[in-house]
């Protein structure tokens, strides 16, 4: 991040789940400048949709019809195939990992607390990079894409 | 003013303070060593999570309907086309329209 408390706090304000997907560099590291520039596009798409949503919302009276609410896990699902995915056999188990928590979850919690539980998932990969560390052949993943 | 832009005011003041304190507590130290793995497989397991509740969760209820249908033709497309955004979105919720209207 860049230094300046001011400009860090403006900076922030551009997080959105699929701005941090695509502005994630190798590494665990991201890229703040592509994270502020995917907000633009966004914005400009975001009013629009709520200004169409506006005028002719209410002609549709059951949304649900028309298979909206599959819109947004089909946009999630294109992120995690097509970008967080990619080969990573790791980052595959630890996503399935984060599933079986989310849906376990669902029955016994409040909304919300399954997507926030889903995240221990990630530190099972603490206990993976041990293994790693004797055999090579994990690191050439990714190479065929 | 009426009492409701007061609220939507105050809710942006509160949502802005919110976002930006992270980076400006945190924003100036080194990572432990262990995080940026940890971070770097984090967004799998959250997307995962987000697409799991939204196909499966019915308020505390967990529910195998269209839905399932729907992201399972969306993972179609994109194991044909690896990008294709628009196309597997369209994809899922035409699948589940159609499911909706027919059964």
């Amino acid at each position: 991040m860049p230094r300046g408390w001011l400009r860090r706090m403006v900076m922030s304000q551009s997080l959105t789940d699929p701005g941090w997907v695509i502005s994630q560099r190798a590494g665990g590291r991201f890229d703040p400048y592509f994270l502020v520039g995917t907000v633009v596009p966004q914005w400009v798409m975001w009013q629009l949709g709520t200004v169409v949503g506006v005028l002719i919302g209410s002609r549709i009276s059951d949304p649900l019809a028309y298979g909206t609410d599959a819109l947004y896990p089909a946009f999630f699902l294109t992120l995690l195939l097509g970008g967080e995915l990619r080969n990573d056999r790791a980052a595959a188990g630890v996503a399935a990992l984060g599933g079986l928590i989310a849906i376990a979850m669902i029955p016994i919690s409040p909304p919300g607390i399954p997507l926030v539980l889903s995240s221990l998932a990630a530190f099972a990969i603490l206990f993976r990079r041990r293994r790693d560390d004797s055999g090579e052949t994990t690191a050439t993943e990714g190479a065929d894409a | 003013m009426p009492e409701i832009w007061w609220t939507v005011i105050g809710l942006a003041v509160l949502t802005v303070l919110i976002k930006g304190s992270g980076t400006l507590m945190l924003g100036h130290r080194e990572l432990p060593a262990w995080a940026p793995r940890v971070i770097e497989v984090l967004p799998g397991a959250l997307l995962t999570a987000l697409i799991v509740v939204q196909v499966f969760g019915s308020g505390k209820q967990v529910e195998i309907d269209e839905r399932l249908i729907g992201i399972l033709a969306a993972a179609g497309v994109l194991f044909w086309r690896r990008n294709a955004l628009i196309l597997s979105m369209l994809t899922a919720a035409v699948t589940v329209a159609l499911l909706r209207a027919f059964l």
